[in-house]
């Protein structure tokens, strides 16, 4: 108590004010991705009353868990300092291998989930091993994944949906237990696992140290190429298992589904405070930002707001993210 | 030195050849997108008809850019095709290809979708789309008995179907006083954007009476989202296209209706035309091909359950 009160009286008046913002500006950078959202909410109750029903709020949640399931495996590769482009392309190819088996009375429901994942697994891992081994650039490699497994998934099916489906397969992303989705089950699963992957593992402690200064984190004995390729192939698999989630909710599997979910993954990593330079970021921020642009989404259409004023507002959303991260940083 | 007097002469001995059994006539073809199923339907008929009249195609998918198309077309015309086919994604985007064809004199047929310089290709096999847009609203009309809130979801903005279905349904609606458009909104041809889109809408509380989708695919997204919300006996829903998960929709009573396009009847014609025009003869311009309202009940003549 007397080193403060002394301290107070030795510096001057300007830098006390600085000692205050600077506890704002603390609260801020680790908060304010959560303000916003609950800023962003508030505003839309206000003008749109429809948007806290119950029955709004399960559509939300369908509608983010997509999104949801592919960020976290994305939140992963970026704090590598690296990116998966591939995500909706693997999507995509996932869907139409998991649709294919998921016909009604052909196999059992656990044959067509678990070969839609491992099919975003294989993917994953050879992006992975091309990145780790080959020391290829991971915006290259995840590039041309994201157009070979397109056009594969497109040969798989000769350019026609799949579609009729089992009933079962539906209850997948299309169903609920009692009010809450499936699909925001399946969700929180993931959010689980990721969270207490990154943030209470070793393995986790090794993505960051990976994504922090890769040379260093090798020189002081960390399989850095293991780390690399399990961050890649958790994200393929876990944009195989969006892909089951997908395809069980519309009750179709396109080739042409998924065309850009990689990008909305990265804006909700993003704006969730994770750094694309690595070495930094959390589940809880993705899981805001996954949030952010569901809810503003969400809401802009029920405000009847074209969908391309709504890509502007996303835009917008990701350049102020950005901005506010950079300042909290310095 | 011997190595190249070797490939002349098995390049005249080649020539020679082709001079013997004559010449094949090519066709290029430069398709919207072919991760479009109709479009596909499209391919497969030109495909077959191509094999019957003994010519080549050079295909190409325009990957639903109309920059894209215009490259292809470039392309066909300097490797020397004798006629080209456009199946454009872009109504103003890509009519330039047929100036190109036009300049180039190689006779051009434009399937499926319009341009905005029709007139200045050599002949037009397609459906109306506004007689698509037209015809779902008046089924609508008939079965809310001309009054009614409607909800319609559009294709990509821009994209040749979506403007003329656009007009042809606003044709229709502004003869009904008692109907009228409460809400749209553009699902992008995407089931799963239109499942969102009608999930939205429904969240909103707005009152709608129907849906207009301007193609299946989105009409089943939105469809799932009805149902969903356990309001199917209130809304109802019809879309365009025709394909096999519509016509089953349809069947089961979930869809009020669909629209046939003869996408076998436009590939093939597109494909015999252009031939025609190859090898020198003159063709009819105009080349319509009427769409059918597909219900409950002429499905049979579309459809059998498996």
């Amino acid at each position: 108590m007397t080193q403060e009160s002394e301290q107070t009286k030795n510096i001057g008046p300007g830098e006390r004010v600085a000692g205050k913002w600077q506890g704002v500006g603390a609260f801020l950078s680790r908060y304010g991705i959560y303000c916003a959202f609950c800023l962003l909410a508030g505003f839309l109750s206000v003008f749109s009353p429809p948007f806290l029903t119950l029955s709004n709020v399960e559509n939300i949640l369908h509608q983010t868990s997509v999104n949801g399931i592919i960020a976290v495996g994305m939140t992963l590769v970026i704090i590598t300092g690296g990116i998966d482009l591939s995500s909706g392309s693997v999507l995509a190819l996932s869907a139409v291998v998991a649709t294919s088996l998921a016909h009604p009375g052909a196999h059992h429901l656990a044959v067509p989930v678990v070969f839609g994942v491992l099919v975003g697994l294989a993917a994953g891992m050879l992006n992975g091993l091309l990145i780790a081994k080959r020391r290829l650039a991971p915006f290259i490699v995840t590039l041309g994944m994201m157009t070979a497994a397109r056009g594969l998934a497109l040969v798989y099916t000769s350019g026609r949906p799949v579609i009729d489906l089992s009933d079962s397969y539906n209850q997948i992303g299309g169903g609920s237990a009692g009010e809450v989705p499936n699909a925001a089950l399946v969700f929180l699963a993931v959010v689980l696992v990721g969270a207490f992957l990154l943030h209470y593992t070793r393995f986790g402690r090794h993505v960051f140290a990976v994504g922090g200064n890769e040379l260093a984190a090798r020189v002081s004995g960390i399989d850095t190429d293991r780390v690399l390729i399990g961050v890649y192939a958790l994200a393929g698999a876990l944009a195989g298992l969006a892909g089951i989630v997908l395809s069980s909710r519309v009750m179709s599997g396109s080739p042409a589904t998924g065309q850009g979910y990689e990008l909305d993954a990265i804006a909700a990593v993003v704006i969730g405070g994770t750094s694309l330079s690595g070495g930094v970021g959390s589940i809880g921020g993705t899981i805001a930002g996954v949030f952010i642009i569901g809810v503003m989404n969400n809401g802009l259409d029920l405000l009847n707001v074209s969908s391309y004023w709504q890509q502007i507002v996303k835009g917008l959303i990701i350049v102020l993210a950005v901005l506010l991260d950079r300042k909290s940083k310095n | 030195m011997a190595g190249v007097a070797v490939m002349l002469v098995t390049a005249l001995i080649a020539c020679k050849q082709k001079g013997k059994t004559g010449h094949r006539i090519t066709i290029g073809v430069s398709y919207q997108n072919l991760q479009n199923e109709f479009i596909i339907n499209i391919q497969d008929a030109m495909r077959a008809k191509a094999k019957e009249l003994g010519v080549e195609l050079v295909e190409a998918d325009g990957q639903g850019k109309a920059e894209t198309q215009i490259s292809q077309t470039e392309d066909f015309i300097a490797r020397g095709v004798d006629a080209i086919i456009l199946n454009p994604y872009d109504r103003e985007g890509s009519a330039h290809a047929v100036d190109l064809a036009v300049r180039s004199h190689k006779p051009i047929v434009v399937v499926n979708a319009i341009v905005s310089n029709l007139q200045k290709a050599d002949a037009y096999v397609g459906s109306e789309d506004a007689a698509a847009g037209r015809i779902v609203a008046t089924r609508i009309m008939e079965l809310l008995k001309g009054r009614g809130a409607i909800a319609v979801i559009h294709g990509p903005n821009g994209h040749s179907a979506e403007v003329q279905r656009s007009d042809g349904i606003r044709q229709v609606l502004a003869k009904f006083p008692g109907a009228t458009i409460v809400v749209e909104q553009t699902a992008n041809w995407d089931r799963a954007q239109a499942l969102t889109l009608m999930e939205n809408w429904l969240s909103s509380g707005r009152r709608i009476d129907a849906v207009i989708a301007q193609n299946d695919e989105m009409a089943l997204g939105a469809y799932k989202a009805i149902a969903a919300a356990g309001r199917q006996k209130e809304i109802l829903v019809i879309g365009i296209d025709a394909i096999p998960d519509a016509l089953r929709a349809v069947s089961e009573g979930k869809l009020v209706g669909t629209v046939f396009q003869d996408a076998r009847g436009q590939g093939a014609l597109a494909v015999e035309l252009a031939k025609r025009l190859a090898e020198g003869q003159k063709v009819v311009h105009d080349n319509d091909i009427p769409f059918e309202l597909v219900t409950r009940e002429n499905l049979a003549k579309f459809w059998s359950p498996k």
